[in-house]
Order: C-alpha cells, then sequence, then structure tokens
C-alpha cells in the first residue's frame, strides 16, 4: 500500500517536473519568437484582417462613407471576367515559371557545388546578383533591351534568327513568356542558393560510393542525388510556386497587365482596382475581396503542394528502405 | 563571476523585451508631444511668430515642372528664413494611396492637391482642407484671371479652398517632328484622316523599321483614352473629356459613328504598320523621348512636353498641329480643357499662414516658378500678367493659339446639378475601357473593335443609371440636349435647360 503510494506520488512528481519542463521550452520558445510573431501581427496579420473587412464594404478608400455590403463584392468577383482573366494568367505564370525554375537554378547549383570547379564564389555571387537587383530596374532595362529597336532584336537580326524584329512584350501571345524569362534570370539566384544549401547535405561518401561503383555524372545525379535532394526540392517548389503567384513588381513595370490584359495577374488587377479608376472612385473594397479570394487560393495550391511533397517524401523513404 | 541562469536569462530578456515595448510607447507620446508643441508654438491664429523655424510639407505631383520648383524653393526660403520647405514629389498613383493614409493618421502635408478623379466637395466633406480667404491678401486673389475660379472647383460659396496649377488646355494635339517629315518627303501637315495615314505610311516606308508613322505612350491606358475621346470629338462626336460622364441620345458614346471612324483609322495605321511597335510597351514619358530621337513623325500629348524638349533637345525641330478629322468633315471642335482643381492647405495645418506665404510666392512673377514655367512652355498660368509678359515660346504660343481655334467648351453635369458631385463618387469604372480598348486594337490584340465598343457603351449606360438612382439625380442630367458641339456651351444654354 505504501510502496503504491511512493510509486503515485513519484509519478504526480515526475508529471509535475515534466509539465514544468515543457513550460519552461515553451517560454523559451516564445521568447525567441516573441519578435517575429509580434511584426507579423502589426504588419502581416492586421492588414489581413482589414483586408477581409474591407472585402465587406463598398468603398474607395479616399472617403469615409464605407458602407457594409456583405458578400456582395464576392458575387460580382464571380461574374468578372477580368478578374477570372486574371486568375487564369496568374496560375498560367506560376505554371510556366515554377518548372524552369527548379530545373535551370538546379542546373547551375549542380555546376557551382562541384568543388573542383575554378572561380565557383565569383560564380555565384554573378548568378546572384539579379536577385538583389530592384526589379523595377530590371523592368527598365529589359524594355530597352527587348524593345523593337533594342539590341535583342538587332542581335536576332544580326544572326539571321528572325528577318523583321520580334515585339517581345506589345504582342500577346509573346508578352507573357517574355516576363517568364525575365523573371526566371532575376530570381534563379535564389532557388540556386536554395539548392546549394540541399546538395551541400549530400555527404562526399555518397559520390565516392557511387564512382566506385561505376556510376557516371547523370547516374549519380538522377538515381542518388536526386531522390536525396527531392524534399527539399518540394520546399522550393512550394516556395517558388507561392512567389509566383504572388508576382507584381515586374509585370507592373513592363507591361502594366498588358497588351490587353494579356498580363494581367491577380496583384496588377487589385492595384488597378483599388488605386485607379479613369472614372469615378476606385473600389477598395472590390480589389480587397479579389485579395482575399485570391489569398485563399494560393492557400490551398501551397496545402495541395505540401502534401504532394509529403507524399512524395515517404515514397523516397520507401524506396530508400 | 556569477553565471547567467536560464531563469536569469529569462527575466532579462523579459526586462528587455518591456524596455523595448515602453521605449515604443514613449517613442509615440513623444511624437505626439513634439506635435503638441508645434501645435502650441504656431498659436491659435495659425500666424508665423517671426523668430520661429516653420518645415512646410508640400507634396504633389508636378513633374513637368520639378526644375522650376527646385529653384523656386531655393528663392522662398532665402526669402523666408523662418520657413524651411519639405517638398515630395510622387507619381499621381503613389499621391493617391499616400494621402489618405496621411490624412487619416493626421499628419497630412501643409500643402498638397486634391488627389485626381475627387471633387473639391467630397473631400470638403471629408474635412480636408480649409478656406484660404484668411491668410492671402485680395490683391493675390485680384492677381487670377477670373476664369480661373470656378464654384466647385476653386470656391464653395464665398470660401476659397484650392488653387488650379493652370489654366486649362486640351491635353491632346498633335506634335510633329519636321525633320522626320521631310526625310519622308511630306511637305504638308496632315489634316484629314487619310492625309494623316497617308503621310504616317510614307513615313513608315522611308523609315525602314527604323522610323515610324505614329507614337504614344500606349502602356498608359489613360493617354489612349484622351487619345480616342480627342479624337472621336474632333470627328464630331458628342462625348465628353476624359473622366467626364455626358450621353448622347440617352447613351454613352462610346459606339457612335465618331468613335467607329476613330477607332478604324487606328487600326488602318496598325495595319499599315505605320504605329511605332513599342507603342503598347512604353508610357507617355518614353515616348516623348523616342519622338525627339526621331523615330516617329507624328505624336499626340500635350503642352508639358515643350518643357522637357526644351531642355533635352533643344534642337529638335518640331511643330505642332491638330487633331486630324475624317474626310470631310469641317466644322468640328475638340473638348475644351475644364479647369480642375489643384492644390489648397491642410484643413489640421499648423502653419496655414506659412502655406498660404508659400502659395502666394508661387503665383507671383518675381519669385520666378510662373513665369519660368510659361516662357519653357511647360502651362499658361492662371496668372494673365505672366503670361502677357513671358509668353515667348513659339510652339507654345502655336498650341495655345490651335487649342483655342479648335476646341469648344463641353457641358458639365456638375454646373447642371450639385447631385452630379455625389454621381461622380457613386460611379465605377467600367472594363475593358475605352483606353484599354484603343491598346487592344494598337496590339493587334482586338481584330473587331466595335463589339467591344457596344460593350463598354451598354455596361457604361447600365452603370450611370445604376449611380444616378443611387445619389438621387436624374438619369436626363446626363443629356444635354441643345448641345451643339460646333460651339461653346454657356451659362446661357444652362438657363435654357
Amino acid at each position: 500500500m505504501n510502496k503504491k503510494a511512493v510509486n503515485a506520488g513519484q509519478t504526480a512528481e515526475t508529471s509535475r517536473k515534466k509539465f514544468h519542463d515543457r513550460v519552461i521550452v515553451n517560454l523559451w520558445c516564445w521568447l525567441f519568437m516573441a519578435a517575429a510573431v509580434i511584426f507579423y501581427i502589426l504588419f502581416q496579420g492586421y492588414p489581413i484582417l482589414c483586408s477581409i473587412w474591407y472585402s465587406l464594404l463598398d468603398w474607395s478608400g479616399l472617403t469615409t462613407n464605407a458602407s457594409f455590403v456583405g458578400l456582395a463584392n464576392y458575387r460580382e468577383l464571380l461574374e468578372d471576367q477580368l478578374f477570372w482573366n486574371a486568375f487564369a494568367n496568374s496560375l498560367k505564370y506560376t505554371a510556366m515559371i515554377v518548372p524552369l525554375e527548379l530545373v535551370v537554378s538546379l542546373f547551375f547549383a549542380y555546376i557551382l557545388n562541384n568543388e573542383k570547379l575554378k572561380g565557383r564564389g565569383i560564380f555565384r555571387t554573378i548568378y546572384f546578383i539579379p536577385v538583389i537587383t530592384t526589379a523595377s530596374v530590371v523592368g527598365i532595362i529589359m524594355i530597352f533591351i527587348l524593345g523593337v529597336q533594342g539590341p535583342l532584336n538587332y542581335l536576332l537580326n544580326w544572326l539571321h534568327i528572325t528577318d523583321t524584329s520580334v515585339n517581345f512584350l506589345g504582342t500577346a501571345k509573346y508578352a507573357m513568356p517574355t516576363l517568364v524569362a525575365i523573371s526566371l534570370w532575376k530570381d534563379c539566384g535564389t532557388y540556386m542558393i536554395y539548392w546549394l544549401a540541399g546538395l551541400q547535405g549530400v555527404s562526399s561518401d555518397v559520390y565516392e560510393a557511387a564512382a566506385i561503383d561505376g556510376a557516371g555524372r547523370g547516374k549519380t545525379f538522377f538515381y542518388i542525388v536526386l531522390p536525396l535532394i527531392a524534399p527539399t526540392g518540394g520546399i522550393i517548389a512550394i516556395l517558388c510556386a507561392i512567389n509566383s503567384l504572388k508576382v507584381f513588381d515586374i509585370i507592373k513595370t513592363m507591361t502594366e497587365g498588358g497588351p490587353f490584359y494579356a498580363t494581367d495577374v491577380i496583384a496588377t488587377f487589385v492595384y488597378r482596382t483599388a488605386f485607379s479608376s479613369e472614372i469615378g472612385m476606385p473600389r477598395l473594397g472590390y480589389a480587397s475581396a479579389a485579395a482575399v479570394f485570391f489569398g485563399i487560393t494560393v492557400i490551398v495550391v501551397g496545402l495541395i503542394l505540401n502534401m504532394v511533397k509529403n507524399r512524395l517524401g515517404k515514397m523516397n523513404q520507401e524506396v530508400s528502405q | 563571476m556569477k553565471t547567467l541562469t536560464r531563469r536569469d536569462f529569462l527575466k532579462l530578456s523579459g526586462a528587455g523585451l518591456g524596455a523595448l515595448g515602453l521605449t515604443g510607447l514613449t517613442g509615440c507620446s513623444n511624437s505626439s508631444q513634439d506635435s503638441q508643441t508645434a501645435s502650441t508654438d504656431s498659436g491659435s491664429d495659425g500666424k508665423n511668430n517671426s523668430d520661429e523655424q516653420v518645415t512646410l510639407r508640400v507634396v504633389d505631383w508636378s513633374d513637368g515642372s520639378a526644375n522650376r520648383r527646385e529653384e523656386f524653393h531655393q528663392k522662398f526660403m532665402d526669402e523666408h528664413p523662418d520657413i524651411a520647405v519639405e517638398y515630395t514629389m510622387l507619381t499621381v498613383d503613389q499621391f493617391k494611396n499616400t494621402i489618405v493614409t496621411l490624412i487619416k493618421s493626421g499628419d497630412g502635408p501643409d500643402l498638397f492637391p486634391i488627389p485626381v478623379g475627387m471633387t473639391l466637395n467630397t473631400v470638403l466633406e471629408e474635412n480636408w482642407y480649409q478656406p484660404l480667404n484668411d491668410y492671402v491678401t485680395a490683391e493675390f486673389e485680384k492677381s487670377f484671371d477670373p476664369d480661373s475660379f470656378a464654384e466647385g472647383v476653386t470656391h464653395v460659396g464665398d470660401d476659397w479652398y484650392t488653387i488650379t496649377e493652370v489654366m486649362p488646355t486640351i491635353q491632346c494635339l498633335f506634335f510633329y517632328n519636321q525633320d522626320v517629315l521631310d526625310q519622308a518627303g511630306v511637305t504638308e501637315v496632315p489634316h484629314t484622316y487619310s492625309e494623316f495615314r497617308q503621310a504616317c505610311r510614307q513615313i513608315t516606308e522611308n523609315g525602314h523599321g527604323s522610323v515610324y508613322g505614329l507614337i504614344d505612350g500606349g502602356k498608359q491606358v489613360n493617354r489612349m483614352d484622351v487619345l480616342a475621346r480627342s479624337m472621336a470629338a474632333a470627328a464630331g462626336g458628342k462625348i465628353a473629356a476624359t473622366s467626364k460622364v455626358l450621353t448622347d441620345g440617352g447613351r454613352a458614346p462610346y459606339d457612335s459613328d465618331a468613335m467607329l471612324q476613330v477607332m478604324g483609322l487606328l487600326k488602318d495605321l496598325t495595319d499599315d504598320g505605320s504605329i511605332h511597335p513599342d507603342t503598347v510597351n512604353i508610357s507617355a514619358p518614353e515616348a516623348r523621348e523616342l519622338f525627339a530621337q526621331g523615330q516617329a513623325g507624328f505624336l499626340c500629348q500635350g503642352m508639358w512636353c515643350i518643357t522637357q524638349w526644351h531642355e533635352d533637345y533643344p534642337d529638335l525641330n518640331y511643330g505642332v498641329m491638330a487633331v486630324p478629322v475624317p474626310d470631310g468633315v469641317t466644322d468640328t471642335y475638340v473638348q475644351a480643357g475644364e479647369l480642375s482643381p489643384w492644390i489648397g492647405i491642410y484643413s489640421q495645418s499648423k502653419h496655414p499662414q506659412a502655406a498660404a506665404d508659400y502659395l502666394m510666392a508661387l503665383f507671383d512673377a518675381e519669385f520666378g516658378y510662373q513665369s519660368g514655367c510659361v516662357s519653357d512652355g511647360t502651362f499658361v498660368s492662371v496668372i494673365p500678367a505672366v503670361n502677357d509678359a513671358y509668353m515667348t515660346n513659339e510652339v507654345m504660343i502655336d498650341y495655345y493659339t490651335i487649342a483655342g481655334e479648335t476646341s469648344k467648351t463641353v457641358p458639365s453635369i456638375t454646373m447642371r446639378d450639385e447631385k452630379a458631385y455625389d454621381f461622380y463618387t457613386e460611379v465605377t469604372d467600367v472594363q475593358p475601357s475605352l483606353g484599354a480598348i484603343v491598346q487592344g486594337v494598337i496590339s493587334q490584340s482586338i481584330t473587331d473593335y466595335e463589339p467591344y465598343l457596344t460593350e463598354l457603351a451598354d455596361a457604361s449606360t447600365k452603370e450611370w443609371q445604376r449611380a444616378c438612382e443611387a445619389v438621387g439625380m436624374d438619369y436626363s442630367v446626363l443629356e444635354f440636349e441643345n448641345w451643339d458641339p460646333s460651339r461653346d456651351y454657356t451659362q446661357e444654354d444652362y438657363d435654357a435647360l
């Protein structure tokens, strides 16, 4: 009886200690996260809540006479062809750029991960420079380079690749692929760094073992390295997809969503609706509804991609076992 | 040495965070204290004490006269050592995004313009401005052109709230590059659509892919809107100027015969390859640059180009001509420029007298801003004496003369019914807009423009009817049955309605 009571007391003491330790650990965690959480609430959380509230209003954003309209803005959105055009363009842009971004950045990362490559630090810096260049500056320079009388068209004509100048940004069918190419060039460095982090996690023993077994560079990459860095790839794909769905600056600078809405994405649609109008007042409430609606879409896409990543991760584990 | 335990670290960190929070709060209280101090110092009547240092915050978007403005600020501060001018120049969009936040936070600039698209009545309901009357002199008021004052634009009743930046002139005449025309063998300035199309074709053929007939800032949909409306009016259409609303036969006039003719001309020019291919990708300032570099024969823009070319391309050999009209059409006119409100004193300004002093200097010929801008060809001043003495730029005089000869005042719904101010607050854009459709035609995204124009006219009519109903204004207010576009619409015409 006494022994049981002693055991019970010890168990209770152990539970209390575990609880106490858990509280301490949690406190530490919250302490280290505090700055980020506070800033998130101030600069992300609060504006998100505001946007949700604004989306329920008929409001220009310029005056105080906002009126509550419930879900009317959302209902109007569903019938707005230009909203769906922008929605489709955002998805199209993402579908085009994510695979390209993953492949090209991995290619550069794999080359630059080779320790025998001389000057790889310099190359890494060179590939990263576009990332730190302001998008609006890139946009202005690219408009000049891609212009009908710009250097690229001059080169294409000089090499007899084209007979006449190509209007890269002024023709609907070329405008979106051109923007994708520029974004690819600009953002490739970021994803290259992510891939490099993943590649550097692959032990050199693996490469040596593969070499001893007679695997060439191609086989080593596709059958050994790629499966090992696939989880990193999943994360990169999610980040790239989310960033691409939010694309704004490069499109705003280069085409403003034109020609005739051919490159109009959700961000430019929201900007135009919220801040500019040719007749009357802008519509901040309606623009907020579009932003919230699309924000939910981005979350859904992110969740789906995350599920796919986890599934691939599990499959990968099963294969390696 | 004592070891720092986890508990100690938590305590210290907590204290640190607390201190940070307090600092933030203190920061807030400090700033409000500063504001309070400034407010007290400036005195309840807003008049400046001579020994008090005042920082006057001015925000606007006057990029066309940036250099002159800079010179003016220096001179003003030299004359008023107690006033430091803090000037911020934004784009129209940036200004619109920023000003509401500034005002909501009670930190609006002392002087700022009314955002494009808003009316004086609307902003007064929001308590943005205070009257100038108490702070400016009678001589200052007398120096203005009486036509630069208008109820609902600068004044509400006896109270004077805003000053217009310039005397209104039309924003759309055609500039031609004389050297380009000469090289292409175009000897006469075109007047009709067929002459214009032929001249553009000749220039393009002679340019061999380097020079084109027409260029414009097609990335800016608003510029395309101005182009289409001006050309439609010149083709005899009854259509309001940009951002204004008028019906023709009870309908939004976007699919009128005149508008169809305009679109037809633009499509023909596009099919001919006579429009500079970069037109769709570039903004108005970029188009202005390429025109000056000799890449196009014609450019449709406003008077503001003159000063830019005067500074950057002093040798540019160019002239200005009227908007082309359809063949056989005579006695047609574009919409005369409408007075629009510009700058006023913030209702919560702590330095209204300094702000008024700034305005009086800005519109005083002795300070050089008005005279400099007029002599550069930037704008026609609201001070007639300045125009008389300094309007010497030949192209500017041509522009002003042609604008006067080829434009007529069109009716305004705000002159007819006060509820029209509410209408403009209520009405929303219909997309694809007129400017976007022009862009679509030029970029060849639209090959058959008629359905787009019909849809725009139908949707706009519906939206205008809805907005009228929402503000309790009769839809028929948008229709002026006694409007004859070949003559100015006058007060007598309003009275006769």
